[in-house]
């Protein structure tokens, strides 16, 4: 998946000369953690969070606040934040994000501002990928981690008639054993159920005991 | 105003996808058998239902879709565009008349509703009803069209009115959900259990509405092997809080009966005494803030032979204004349908034990109140957090 899919095309910006007043009330409106600081190119030169805004007074000197508030976005912005492109990685914006520790991903071609990607964005396309939005029922089976197996089971299910929406493999503590979960597009896997037992699957269910 | 009326007829036994589908009408006739033989339908009034027309389906459904509906009554949907609407699938399908028998079920609700509603009966009950699963343009869940929000549908045109739907079935109450998401003149409070295995997956605490319906839309996802007492504590206490929010005119309750523990699909792991109470708590809450007014609906329910003849009767002892049925089941009755099954029971309650003790008992019931306090808790005063913040979670 390319970030250009799952991106906000819609960006709220403002302009480093602007006052930290302006950039407040912008957050407020659109109820949104981040701005976009661009000049007059639509180049992206900063960015503005929550962060820098509160770090824009002094509770120790509330009588400057409204004086400080006047100050230009650019004394507060962080100067030339991390960028990505359209035609990036959904998995290697995640990896950004992870490693530092971002929570604003401004989209560029060269310089010009195209996107933006937030946590947000990221959470609502992984539950997405979970199929977890359309009805379906889950099935869990705990397999070997060897080639085939995936095959095997889709094989089996295509003689049911039903329609898999999604497939996740997750890993275990055990590293030759790996978890896979079907939605499946039925309100009755009892069948799909008992077939991979029978054909000797480890088909997990809800938990009895410890 | 008469206090209650039975809507049924054998016509509704025309919604069969096939002998061996677990969505079966044979669930109807068994209930209805066992209320003739156990006397209960004696000076009640049974009113047939009618079929809904093509302009009170539209309040709710795509019209291309009840032309697909047609079609595929008729043999003419072709298997590609039947697809598109989830027909033709092994949850939904296709059979010879397929239009008439689930319009028939959506007429039955809307007139339950409309009886209640233009004062005529106080209470109603439809067992052919609650086919929860049905979306605006899509059968899902063994579902073709979705009745009880067609009905919704056209008494909030009728008569403006609020109505409190409330969905007991193991299942989530999607299709209604979210056909009313954006509503804040129907609220919607669905029991069932958590969508980890179970179809249709949703169901969460946090769905709770968009825009205008933004806190009308209530969930509790239930554990596996939940039990009678986190149940009823969950159920009675979601609902009480609702009916104080919401202040609703009507009450519609789908009672679906697979949560119990002889259901085959699901985990829930309650026994009759859930279903013996559940309708009983409904007119109590409907006789505290609805002036009474009550409609009952059937549901999901695929132990067809042990569980769902029993629980529906249940309904409708409780909506007639009786004690819940006790003792032994009517001979005649049990006599009859062995002869379908030898699974049959002689009681009216369950034979103990259903189930081997649940280990995790304790663990269970402190996960579904705690989901029960995660959905309340930005709707209630601090005086009741505190309450419920001390009770134990299973009373």
């Amino acid at each position: 998946m390319l970030i250009e899919q799952i991106m906000n095309t819609h960006c709220v910006t403002v302009q480093p000369t602007n006052s930290i007043a302006h950039a407040e009330e912008l957050m407020k409106k659109h109820n949104i953690r981040h701005l976009i600081v661009t000049n007059a190119k639509r180049e992206v030169v900063g960015l503005v969070g929550l962060k820098e805004l509160q770090s824009a007074f002094s509770v120790f000197h509330p009588e400057r606040i409204e004086y400080d508030r006047q100050n230009a976005v650019s004394s507060i912005m962080i100067v030339n934040p991390v960028t990505a492109h359209p035609l990036d990685f959904l998995e290697d914006a995640a990896v950004l994000f992870y490693e530092q520790r971002l929570t604003c991903l401004p989209i560029v071609r060269g310089r010009r501002l195209v996107g933006v990607l937030t946590e947000t964005d990221l959470l609502r396309t992984f539950v997405q990928l979970t199929g977890a939005l359309e009805p379906s029922s889950q099935i869990e089976v705990r397999v070997e981690n060897t080639a085939g197996t995936l095959a095997k089971i889709a094989t089996l299910l295509a003689k049911t008639n039903v329609n898999i929406l999604n497939v996740l493999v997750y890993p275990t503590d055990d590293p030759y054993v790996r978890i896979v979960a079907f939605r499946v597009q039925t309100m009755n896997p009892i069948r799909i159920i008992e077939k991979l037992k029978k054909e000797g699957f480890d088909v997990l269910g809800p938990e009895f005991g410890r | 105003m008469k206090d209650f009326a039975y809507i049924y007829s054998e016509e509704e036994t025309a919604y069969r996808f096939s002998d061996t589908h677990p969505f079966n009408p044979v669930r109807l006739e068994l209930t209805h058998s066992l209320l003739e033989a156990a006397g209960a339908l004696e000076g009640i009034d049974c009113i047939p239902p009618r079929h809904a027309t093509d302009d009170e389906l539209l309040r709710v459904h795509d019209a291309d879709y009840i032309e697909a509906v047609k079609q595929a009554g008729t043999g003419k949907l072709s298997p590609l565009k039947a697809q598109m609407y989830g027909l033709g699938t092994e949850d939904t399908p296709m059979f010879a008349g397929m239009h008439e028998g689930a319009s028939l079920l959506v007429g039955g609700t809307i007139e339950a509703c409309e009886l209640v509603m233009n004062g005529t009966y106080r209470r109603t009950f439809h067992i052919g009803g609650g086919l929860h699963h049905g979306f605006r343009g899509r059968a899902s869940g063994f579902c073709v069209y979705n009745d009880t929000a067609v009905a919704i549908a056209a008494m909030i045109e009728k008569y403006d009115c609020r109505v409190l739907y409330v969905d007991t079935d193991a299942h989530h109450g999607d299709g209604v959900q979210w056909l009313f998401y954006n509503q804040s003149n129907v609220m919607t409070l669905s029991l069932h259990e958590t969508g980890r295995y179970l179809f249709p997956g949703t169901g969460m605490v946090t769905e709770r509405g968009n825009e205008q319906g933004y806190g009308f839309s209530w969930n509790v996802p239930l554990d596996a092997f939940t039990e009678d007492d986190s149940f009823l504590h969950a159920y009675r206490t979601a609902l009480f809080e609702a009916c104080e929010m919401f202040s609703p005119d009507l009450i519609i309750t789908q009672n679906g009966a697979d949560a119990h523990a002889l259901d085959p699909l699901t985990h829930l792991s309650l026994s009759m005494k859930s279903y013996e109470q559940i309708p009983q708590i409904a007119v109590e809450a409907a006789n505290r803030y609805t002036e009474g007014r009550l409609v009952a609906l059937g549901g999901g329910g695929y132990d067809w032979y042990r569980v769902v003849p029993r629980a529906w009767s249940q309904v409708f002892a409780a909506l007639a204004g009786r004690p819940p049925f006790s003792g032994n089941l009517p001979p005649s009755w049990v006599e009859r349908w062995r002869k379908e099954s030898a699974t049959v029971p002689d009681s009216w309650s369950d034979e103990l034990p259903l189930y081997e003790p649940i280990p995790r008992r304790q663990e269970i019931e402190e996960k579904n109140w705690e989901t029960v306090k995660r959905l309340l808790w930005p709707f209630i005063d601090d005086e009741k957090k505190e309450r419920y913040s001390t009770e134990p979670p299973s009373l």
